[in-house]
């Protein structure tokens, strides 16, 4: 390039290295970290015993302990996990907003809403599959009243205002079904579901979700650098060649996708999306499109430690994942709210 | 060839005709002012050149081919757009920014070769912005983040820069410093549109200007032809005092 060339930078004095700022030790960091959270996972439970003697004898009880109850418990913790914190960083790119998040927003809601319904028609015993696809539809329905509430690029109070219409709107939904069933085991099975728990899930659940989860993450991991143009703005963004259209449609059908199909088998588990890429955030330089794999390797340690806690926390029934996640969560939200009204004074 | 032919553009925004007419060009090497008062279509004019806003009448060429036959992705390669405002969303480092200006070269997945690494280091240079490189650019002061969205838009390489006000609140030091620069990113064989409300700045470093008046185009030409005193008094009903000592120069002076 022919620039004029007028630097600063007194002659002699070498510039700053050339080296951009990589990743990949974060990745390595999370990695490990979540190679400890999944061991953590299977080795957690309240049967005590050697994972390597699971191994070694296949038929006995251990091992079906291990193979057919921790396997499928930690590796649906991984991917719903991923899934949560991989949403909140999409939806917090997209929607300029670092209090966006799946939960808050309504869509957690929404999914549960549509996994309910399904439980609730007795479609879910008869095709198994309409479960995800019922979270999946509640999941996409509410990302679409978002986005028409809000628009992109809303005011936090009309954000999160917009989250509290669609979770008034799928609240009262859920309320009414739950009144119109007659069994009250169903209402219960219902209500403790609601609250999201990895227990006795199988791997049945995991391939049930797999598919549309991979869609999910692909079509979000592919936004990363949509994402870092957007972050100077809509037209800007279309200056620099992303069409804000295709993009709008990716983000919203892949967060239906893996959030949808993950609510449908685990229950509504909240703010994993909110703390995660607003820890991860400033070790990734700030930027959007890193943040993604980021948060989704985050997403997946904070529940596989969430779940090893909810084993190991005494109490007399064993505590619902989802209610931990927001034991921990709404603090954190509210000191999140805090500091941003001290910034706006 | 020319690099961006404008013809007969009319738009209209809820209704309202806010272009009228508007056929312009821009050629190598040479920087067109585009001048008018508040709410005469200039940002209007820059955001149905870069497609934001499709024309209800009219056309726009780009090095000689219809815009409308560009993807979006070519037209990003081609044309560079500095907004009015300048958002950042999020704070990111100086460097991040300007490698930005890449996006329209990079595949989803590719990140970015040295060859681009290279281009972004001499936009920063040139922009005297490489010493800023590792700061957030929300602890930057007013003049340097215009450089470093300059810097941002040097680093997509565009052969025609349309540049919304990027003088706007600058000291008169940064002000003449953007001007500069802008002369020598035209003397490479670009071409730079610029909106600009301060006609000192417009007379001394641009080779036409355009005046939008309305919607539609009152005058265009060499400054001094633009910016005559019958022209300002109908567009502006201001009064100027003009200089030829070192070039043609306008100081607006007085309300009529």
């Amino acid at each position: 390039m022919n620039f004029p060339v007028r630097s600063s930078i007194p002659k002699g004095v070498s510039p700053p290295s050339k080296r951009s700022q990589s990743p990949w030790l974060l990745y390595s960091v999370l990695g490990g970290l979540l190679c400890v959270a999944f061991f953590g996972s299977v080795s957690v439970g309240a049967l005590k015993f050697s994972l390597f003697d699971a191994i070694r004898h296949p038929s006995s009880e251990l091992s079906f302990i291990f193979w057919d109850i921790r396997l499928p418990r930690a590796v649906l913790g991984l991917i719903v996990g991923a899934t949560l914190g991989l949403a909140g960083a999409a939806m917090q790119g997209f929607l300029r907003n670092p209090l966006a998040e799946p939960g808050i927003l309504g869509v957690t809601g929404g999914a549960a809403l549509g996994a309910v319904a399904v439980f609730y028609t007795g479609f879910a015993t008869i095709f198994p599959m309409m479960l995800p696809v019922g979270g999946i539809l509640g999941a996409f329905v509410s990302v679409l009243l978002l986005y028409l509430f809000a628009g992109t690029l809303a005011s936090v109070q009309t954000l999160i205002l917009a989250g509290v219409a669609i979770n008034v709107i799928a609240f009262s939904g859920t309320s009414l079904m739950l009144n119109l069933v007659k069994d009250p085991y169903a209402v219960l099975d219902i209500v403790f579901w609601q609250m999201g728990s990895l227990a006795d899930r199988s791997f049945q659940h995991v391939f049930l979700i797999l598919p549309f989860v991979l869609a999910g993450w692909c079509l979000l991991l592919w936004d990363g650098r949509a994402l870092e143009a957007l972050s100077l703005g809509e037209e800007t963004a279309s200056s620099l060649g992303i069409s804000l259209k295709v993009l709008r449609a990716r983000i919203i059908l892949g967060t239906a996708l893996c959030v949808g199909s993950s609510i449908a088998v685990c229950g509504s588990i909240g703010f994993v999306g909110l703390i995660v890429p607003h820890l991860l955030r400033p070790f990734v330089g700030y930027r959007p499109g890193k943040l993604l794999a980021a948060s989704a390797l985050g997403g997946a340690i904070l529940l596989l430690a969430s779940d090893v806690a909810v084993r190991m926390i005494p109490s007399l029934v064993e505590l619902k994942l989802g209610v931990v996640t927001s034991i921990l969560g709404a603090p954190f939200f509210l000191l999140l709210i805090f500091r941003m009204r001290k910034k706006m004074l | 060839m020319n690099l961006l032919q404008a013809e007969k553009l009319h738009v209209e925004l809820d209704g309202f005709t806010v272009l009228e007419d508007v056929s312009f060009s821009l050629a190598k090497g040479e920087i067109v002012g585009l001048v008018g008062p508040n709410g005469s279509g200039k940002t209007t004019l820059l955001k149905t050149l870069i497609g934001a806003l499709k024309p209800q009448g009219g056309f726009v060429e780009i090095l000689g081919k219809p815009a409308r036959d560009f993807s979006t992705q070519e037209l990003a390669r081609q044309l560079g757009y500095l907004p009015q405002e300048a958002e950042v969303h999020w704070p990111l480092a100086v460097e991040r920014i300007v490698a930005l200006g890449r996006v329209p070269f990079l595949m989803p997945w590719e990140d970015l070769k040295n060859s681009d690494e290279n281009i972004i280091e001499d936009a920063m240079r040139a922009t005297d912005t490489l010493h800023l490189k590792r700061r957030r650019v929300d602890h930057l002061a007013g003049g340097e983040k215009v450089l470093v969205m300059i810097a941002r838009l040097l680093a997509g390489e565009p052969k025609i820069l349309l540049a919304d006000e990027p003088v706007q609140g600058l000291d008169p030091s940064h002000a003449l410093q953007v001007m500069e620069l802008l002369r020598g990113v035209v003397a490479g064989g670009r071409g730079v549109l610029v909106v600009l409300h301060d006609l000192a700045l417009a007379s001394r470093f641009c080779d036409r200007i355009l005046l939008l008046h309305r919607g539609k185009i009152a005058a265009s030409g060499r400054p001094e032809e633009v910016l005559s005193p019958e022209h300002l008094k109908t567009s502006y009903h201001i009064e100027a005092k003009y200089g030829n000592g070192d070039g043609f120069y306008v100081v607006p002076w007085k309300r009529i």
